[in-house]
């Protein structure tokens, strides 16, 4: 058997083994196998040519699997797969580079790699975070560290310690520990301390599946999830919290409805606002989907006085609403969130930042390809063109809550992919997240990396996250990602429950990812400097 | 070298997808497809909301949607107790300077005369200023919706039977769901949509004009269109069966559907007068809420009468929105 097709075999191996670690087969673990393999694999590839491609195929792999909820839209076959493959092709050259940048900076892989391995692939993962919204740039859409799909962070969702790390140096400290971890697993193999190897595989697996994040929390917090409990039950919160109703709904994603469809997507809005009304009295903040238009359709069906005093004979006291509509100004789409009291009426909005490429605007690539090529295609003058919103999430206090000070932000569908953004929100007591999955009609894996995201942005911040979802799963997430409930199916339905509104700050709140990036990019450059003394 | 081979795939695909296009003599010369315009069956040759038999009873032009010229339709005129052939005081315009005049044209005369005759005095007090144009572009909106707003329908204009029966009242319920659920609710969710695209102004249209001609014709065979349908449905209605318990809320319905048809039928022709095609735009979503009280009523009244109420979502929302 040649090199090449070693190179072939073993990549798509781990490419395989990474692949297998994302969120939707909850083998978190396998990250830790597949780089150990990785770093003996680039041990022992001699012809560093070959390491680029070797990590291409990785990265290819990882990324094609990650991606491949693409396939359950409803686009043409061949448009498709062409941002399929092109999104997972562009993804994979940094892991490609970083393949080879790592056999060129320690070719023997000795002790120092523990250090510079972590910080080139952290470092790089970071630049990662750039290359969706450069590959898919459009005319209006952002670019910056916000598209952190694929981060290996995610595959350990699961893991108490990951979250915990996460609330400290954010998704790339996890990056950074579960590199280093996987070259020492390496390092112990090369060097035959088969006695070490084991303790530290134990021991991974022991502090990343350490089952119960409670018995970790001190005195006072345990108080928290207990009281948390209680207030689930209908029994008193005793601490800052609210109760809180979310939507979930089923509309599939389409360019236009008919009036029939429209009218029956309504009224079951509608009938869950009754049935909030009536059985869940006591809530304080309902959140319905992205795209659920309910505050744009209800004035269809009343003039302005009709519109406050329906919300107005709701509840007996104040309740904060928020919904996310469709609105069309000029010549482009905005997805906008608006927060509304129902007794004081509308208190603001927000304007949804992180656009999705291909959904809500035209990659540039896409509109260049069907002019040199004369395509024409319906599929692509057919997509809504969207404008980001100027503002950062907005935080609304409160009026007339029973608790003092409080202060909700949404972030919607993609928002939720930048923690950058997370952050900036953060200074709310209480993250919202609105999405829309319809046109990917539900696929579960991509709800598996929504919960995943949702679980660290919760944790990065110490904020309760709750989702509300159409084709997708509603979930109220604790400050410590942990999952406190989820609704079972896609179908339509409340979800109710009380979460604490928290007011401190994570040491990742702080700072941000600017330290563990600069530590890293330091090592990077000190090694290459080192390399050529 | 990669580069090159990128360069040269994209020119051999782009000659592969021009050779196998099937040529079209239209596409190949840009010409656009002309819009069909279909107005539709009727016996209404003028459009003004009366129909040519109804023009020969009242000695109006069935050529001519606005026979004695005083800027308002026939069937407006009709409708709301004046006659279509006498431009003089009983005319809807009242007064004689303004005959021959529009709604724009009417509320440009009344301020510009009111300038100049020192009646409203600019520079004094603005707040007083704008309080008497609000004043005189009030009475404009007043004036203009008072044309509309009088439909009524007697009793004997509807069949009314004897038969309250369990089936023949779930039968006619069927017939007034299907009516108001399909027509009305197709407008409440499609024609703020269209508005949008029927109205949005034309930069490049003539001086004083908002829209270009193309533009204009769109929005008379869109709202001409809304009307026959509304006609049709009244037509139809007016010619079912009622219960005798039925006839208050059967009277509403056919007061609301003639309502909607003169609504419509105003808005397509007033495109030369686009004060009057805005007044009438603005308050077209308030005749459609009139719907929501009748079907609260038909609601009681079934539950009342132990009826069997058809499904209908549009019915829910009304429900659900009105408890």
């Amino acid at each position: 058997m040649g090199k090449t097709h070693q190179v072939i075999i073993s990549g798509t191996i781990i490419g395989l083994i990474l692949a297998l670690s994302q969120p939707i087969y909850s083998l978190g673990i396998l990250v830790f196998l597949g780089f150990g393999l990785f770093f003996l694999a680039v041990k022992i590839i001699k012809e560093k040519h070959h390491l680029f491609w070797f990590g291409y195929l990785i990265g290819l792999l990882y990324f094609l699997f990650y991606f491949k909820w693409f396939l359950a839209t409803d686009y043409p076959l061949l448009f498709t797969l062409f941002a399929w493959i092109l999104t997972a092709g562009a993804l994979a050259l940094l892991w490609g580079i970083n393949a080879q940048l790592c056999k060129k900076l320690d070719s023997k892989i000795s002790w120092p790699a523990l250090l510079i391995f972590p910080s080139v692939f952290t470092f790089f993962e970071f630049l990662r975070s750039y290359l969706i919204g450069v590959f898919w740039v459009g005319r209006q859409t952002l670019i910056g560290p916000n598209w952190t799909n694929g981060n290996l962070a995610y595959n350990l969702h699961q893991s108490f310690l990951a979250l915990k790390i996460s609330s400290w140096f954010g998704i790339y400290g996890v990056t950074f520990l579960i590199i280093f971890l996987s070259v020492l697993l390496f390092l112990f193999l090369e060097k035959r301390r088969y006695k070490k190897l084991l303790f530290l595989v134990l021991g991974i697996f022991i502090l990343f599946y350490w089952p119960s994040p409670k018995s970790y929390l001190p005195a006072g917090r345990q108080v928290q999830h207990a009281r948390l409990s209680l207030a689930e039950g209908g029994g008193p919160c005793n601490v800052p919290c609210v109760e809180i109703s979310t939507l979930q709904t089923k509309v599939p994603t389409k360019n236009s409805y008919t009036p029939a469809e429209e009218a029956s997507f309504f009224k079951s809005q509608l009938e869950l606002m009754d049935s909030i009304s009536k059985d869940h009295p006591q809530t304080k903040l309902i959140v319905f989907p992205e795209e659920s238009n309910f505050f744009k359709n209800i004035t269809l069906f009343k003039n302005t006085l009709g519109v406050s005093q329906y919300f107005a004979d709701l509840f007996d006291s104040s309740v904060q609403i928020i919904d996310n509509s469709q609105i069309s100004e000029n010549d482009h789409f905005q997805s906008k969130t608006i927060f509304l009291d129902s007794k004081k009426g509308i208190l603001g909005s927000y304007e949804k930042r992180l656009i999705t490429p291909g959904a809500e605007y035209l990659p540039l690539i896409f509109t260049g390809l069907d002019k040199i090529l004369g395509l024409n295609s319906s599929t692509v003058r057919g997509i809504k063109e969207y404008k980001p919103g100027e503002k950062l999430p907005t935080a609304l206090q409160g009026l007339a809550l029973h608790v003092d000070n409080f202060r909700v932000t949404s972030l919607i569908c993609a928002d939720n992919l930048s923690p950058n953004l997370a952050r900036q929100a953060a200074f709310s007591n209480l993250l919202v997240s609105q999405s829309s999955f319809g046109f990917a009609k539900g696929a579960e894996d991509l709800l598996a990396q929504d919960l995943a995201v949702s679980k660290f942005r919760a944790a990065e911040n110490s904020r309760y996250l709750i989702k509300s979802s159409n084709f997708g799963r509603s979930f109220i997430i604790s400050d410590q990602g942990k999952l406190e409930k989820i609704t079972p199916n896609l179908d339509w339905q409340i979800l109710t429950g009380s979460v604490v509104l928290k007011e401190n700050k994570t040491l990742y709140n702080r700072v941000g990812d600017a330290p563990i990036l600069w530590a890293s990019f330091a090592v990077l450059i000190a090694s290459i400097f080192w390399r050529r003394l | 070298m990669v580069g090159l081979f990128v360069v040269a795939g994209l020119v051999v695909t782009r000659v592969a997808i021009l050779i196998n296009k099937t040529f079209s003599p239209a596409t190949a010369a840009r010409i656009s497809s002309p819009i069909k315009i279909d107005y539709g069956d009727t016996d209404d040759s003028d459009h003004d909301g009366l129909k040519d038999a109804e023009e020969a009873v009242w000695g109006s032009d069935p050529y001519n949607p606005d026979t004695d010229g005083d800027g308002y339709l026939d069937g407006e005129e009709v409708l709301s107790g004046h006659n279509p052939i006498q431009a003089d005081d009983d005319s809807l315009a009242k007064q004689k300077e303004f005959l021959g005049l529009n709604s724009t044209q009417r509320l440009a005369q009344a301020i510009t005369g009111g300038i100049l005759s020192g009646d409203l005095k600019k520079g004094i007090d603005p707040k007083i200023f704008a309080q008497s144009v609000d004043s005189v572009a009030g009475a404009t909106v007043y004036s203009t919706l008072a044309a509309l707003e009088g439909v009524e329908v007697g009793e004997d204009e509807i069949k009314i039977s004897s038969d309250n029966s369990k089936e023949a009242q779930e039968k006619y319920l069927e017939i007034i769901f299907q009516s108001i659920s399909g027509d009305i609710m197709n407008l409440v969710f499609n024609q703020s949509k269209e508005l949008v695209l029927l109205f949005s102004a034309n930069q490049t249209a003539e001086a004083g004009q908002l829209y270009d001609d193309q533009q204009k014709e769109n929005i008379k065979t869109k709202f001409l269109n809304y009307a026959l349908k509304f006609q049709k449905a009244y037509d139809e209605l007016k010619e079912t069966s009622t219960p005798s318990q039925w006839t208050a809320t059967h009277k509403k319905v056919l007061a609301l559907l003639k309502k909607l048809e003169l609504y419509h039928r105003s808005i397509a022709l007033s495109n030369d007068d686009s004060l009057k095609q805005t007044i009438i735009l603005g308050n077209l979503q308030n005749v459609y809420l009139e719907s929501q009280p009748i079907l609260s009523q038909i609601d009681r009244q079934a539950k009342k009468n132990l009826l069997n109420v058809p499904h209908s979502d549009f019915f829910s929302i009304t429900n659900l929105l009105n408890p």
